[in-house]
């Protein structure tokens, strides 16, 4: 418990002092502030990473991406990861930030999940996939949403003829739209196989009211979330008018259904806790 | 030593004037050369740009030049009667000279603020100086300084934010939605002199494919030609009657017609966007009267910039630049307090140690005289009287010392100095010796 504390303090902290220093440096570019970004996303991942590592040694991979604060930490430090490599794009620097933020939230969050490893459905081996495709198509679903508001944000700035200080401290339009596109298209499938899956978990379940399962609140949040992101899908491969704007707005969306199905899931679902 | 600079700039003299009184290259060094014989033991650099001219001087206080054998110097280089300009010069002197330095390699004294050039030529005036050996350790100390301020001005200040003309403007706008030019497409309608100007900007960012287009056939040939000549770009021209539908391939349109109506209307432009799989279009209308109709901007992806949003930006951006004066001043004032401190620490130590060392020479041989004519005094008086000696010196050169030591920007410590190593016969400037010393090589 102390260590899932310290961990979850320390790595949404330093992505919380990693997006403030994000936000900063797209104003000022100073050395200073690029300093502390990087302190601030080393202390996260190191933090979030060094738990895991510790928690899969100690209990093995099953235990651990069930384990409802690890899966939250794995998905978070996901995040920070692609954050760190947007970062390192020179296309893509300024969307480090908002996924920092993200990632913050999320390591916030993962303090309702506080706890040792349920033992109860490890038993099932197979059932572990469930929780990393959720964790890897949250990555991506995050990525292609801050791309999405990023699109947004630079797009209203361009339009309004205001904020013209960030001109070209934020990423390109095109960049912004190319790596939204692709987020959703890897995360879907993912997305789709996660839920399948979490049938499948609740069918071996003897613990659950055979009704139970569909007025679970993460089970239809995660629904709407999969209509969003097929449509999106469907819109980005098929329908070219539907670019641009319409996109960014849906993977907008599709993020804050993410977002409010984890927060949900750590604090609501009787079934996922 | 003493700091003093003399010259014009924009503000204080006419381009006539700047004109006669500029150096290039070869001029300064000659310039430099014949300074150097007329005043050994000063050092100099000289700065000379399209809009400046500036003589900047460190020399012995008491000694020669002052500003009106500066003037002289600058008049009898040129062959020009110094009555003739010296109206349009200015000058400075120490505290005020360095503050004038730091703000002319920040470019706050710029006619473009915040522009970046001026760093760069200061630069490689300091190095003609020092390969001319007029630069001794006042003016390297003094030039490295300043070089570092105006870096951390640039840095932690937002006085080169933003760009100030309309073509880069443009082009800042065009990386804000493209991410690569490589495979884009630039289409120019018109040869309007503001539009070509954009087009170059916009020819640094080496798109795959430039498509110009006029409203004859040979005026758009001609322009294509012009192009190739002026840019060393291949440019094909677009029969005007068709140009409307080549906006279906193209990603940037500069127009500058001088058409009285829009050439392109909402009603022509509507089924463009499809052809286009709604990829992003960027159109810059330089054109007055607009070449665009206003409306064509509602569609989603299109971006529309007028000249009148483009000189907003520049303004908005010059204004960001005026925003940050205040602080580079911040910056300037405190590293002029720290750099006067530290040199005039640096100039006085030694002559406090001369002096000292001079007044106890002073008292040794006065002891060394009286001593032995003191048969009767014991070992104990002897030791007294010495204690009494170093009491006196230590005594009388208190407060000079003192003042010496008050390094305030505004305290006359140089004066004092000098007056010292003149009446006391000192001879301890490390900076005379080592620009006499950079002569000799």
């Amino acid at each position: 418990m102390p260590g899932q504390l310290l961990t979850s303090v320390a790595g949404g902290g330093g992505y919380a002092i990693a997006a403030m220093a994000a936000y900063l440096h797209l104003r000022h570019r100073s050395r200073w502030v690029l300093l502390v970004l990087r302190v601030g996303v080393l202390l996260a991942i190191g933090a979030g990473g060094a738990y895991l590592a510790r928690a899969l040694q100690a209990h093995g991979a099953v235990q651990t991406f069930q384990n409802s604060f690890d899966a939250a930490l794995t998905l978070a430090t996901l995040i920070g990861l692609v954050g760190v490599g947007t970062h390192l794009s020179s296309s893509l620097r300024g969307l480090a930030g908002l996924l920092f933020i993200v990632a913050a939230l999320v390591e916030f969050a993962a303090l309702a999940g506080l706890g040792p490893p349920s033992g109860e459905i490890t038993s099932r081996p197979w059932f572990v996939s469930h929780s990393l495709a959720f964790a890897v198509s949250g990555t991506f679903f995050a990525a292609g949403g801050a791309a999405g508001a990023a699109y947004l944000l630079v797009n209203w700035m361009l339009r309004r003829k205001r904020a013209f200080t960030l001109v070209g401290r934020v990423p390109p339009l095109e960049a912004l739209e190319r790596f939204g596109r692709w987020m959703p298209i890897l995360g879907f499938p993912l997305f789709t196989y996660g839920i399948l899956t979490g049938f499948c978990g609740v069918a071996h379940r003897t613990d659950l009211r055979a009704s139970a399962w569909y007025v679970d609140p993460v089970f239809l949040l995660s629904i709407v979330a999969w209509v969003v992101y097929g449509y999106l899908c469907y819109c980005v491969m098929y329908r070219p008018q539907l670019r641009g704007r319409w996109a960014a707005t849906l993977s907008t969306c599709g993020l804050g259904l993410i977002v409010l199905a984890f927060v949900v899931r750590e604090f609501v679902s009787p079934m996922h806790q | 030593m003493r700091t003093l600079v003399i010259g014009c700039n924009h503000q204080s003299a006419p381009v006539e004037m700047r004109e006669r009184l500029a150096f290039d290259d070869p001029a300064a060094a000659r310039a430099l050369r014949r300074f150097r014989e007329l005043f050994p033991g000063t050092e100099a650099v000289l700065i000379s740009t399209c809009n400046r001219v500036e003589l900047y001087v460190a020399c012995p206080v008491q000694g020669p030049p002052g500003i009106e054998e500066l003037v002289g110097f600058i008049g009898e280089f040129h062959g020009i009667e110094s009555a003739e300009f010296a109206e349009g010069l200015y000058s400075y002197e120490d505290v005020e000279a360095v503050r004038h330095l730091l703000r002319v390699v920040s470019s706050l004294d710029s006619m473009v603020l915040g522009e970046s050039q001026i760093l760069g030529q200061a630069k490689s005036a300091f190095e003609l100086a020092r390969s001319a050996g007029t630069v001794g350790k006042w003016l390297e100390a003094l030039f490295q300084r300043a070089f570092g301020v105006a870096k951390d001005i640039r840095t932690k200040t937002a006085i080169a934010t933003g760009r100030l003309s309309v073509g880069s403007t443009a082009v800042d706008l065009a990386r804000q939605i493209f991410s690569r030019f490589d495979d884009k497409q630039v289409l120019m309608v018109g040869a309007g002199e503001m539009g070509e100007l954009t087009l170059t900007h916009l020819l640094g960012t080496h798109p795959k494919r430039l498509l110009v287009t006029g409203r004859t056939d040979e005026r758009a040939a001609a322009l294509a030609r012009r192009i190739a000549e002026r840019h060393g770009v291949a440019a094909e021209a677009v029969p005007y009657a068709e140009w409307i539908d080549r906006l279906a391939e193209v990603d940037i349109v500069i127009s500058s017609t001088g058409s009285r109506e829009p050439i392109l209307t909402a009603g022509q432009f509507a089924p463009i966007p499809a052809r286009r799989k709604h990829r992003p279009l960027l159109l810059i209308d330089i054109a007055v009267p607009r070449d665009f109709d206003p409306a064509i901007a509602e569609h989603y992806s299109v971006f529309l910039y007028n000249i009148d949003d483009l000189q907003l930006v520049t303004e908005l951006n010059l204004a960001h630049r005026r925003e940050a004066i205040a602080q580079c001043h911040e910056i300037i004032e405190a590293s002029v307090i720290e750099f006067v401190a530290r040199q005039s620490r640096q100039d006085v130590g030694p002559l406090i140690a001369a002096l000292q060392e001079h007044f106890r020479e002073i008292g040794r041989s006065e002891l060394e005289r009286i001593l032995p004519k003191l048969q009767t005094a014991s070992p104990h008086d002897r030791e007294l009287i010495e204690q009494m000696l170093h009491r006196v010196t230590r005594k009388l050169l208190h407060r000079p010392v003192q003042l010496l030591n008050d390094t305030s920007p505004n305290r006359p410590t140089r004066v004092y100095a000098e007056t010292l190593r003149a009446l006391f016969a000192l001879e301890d400037s490390p900076w005379s010796r080592t620009c006499e010393g950079k002569q000799v090589q």
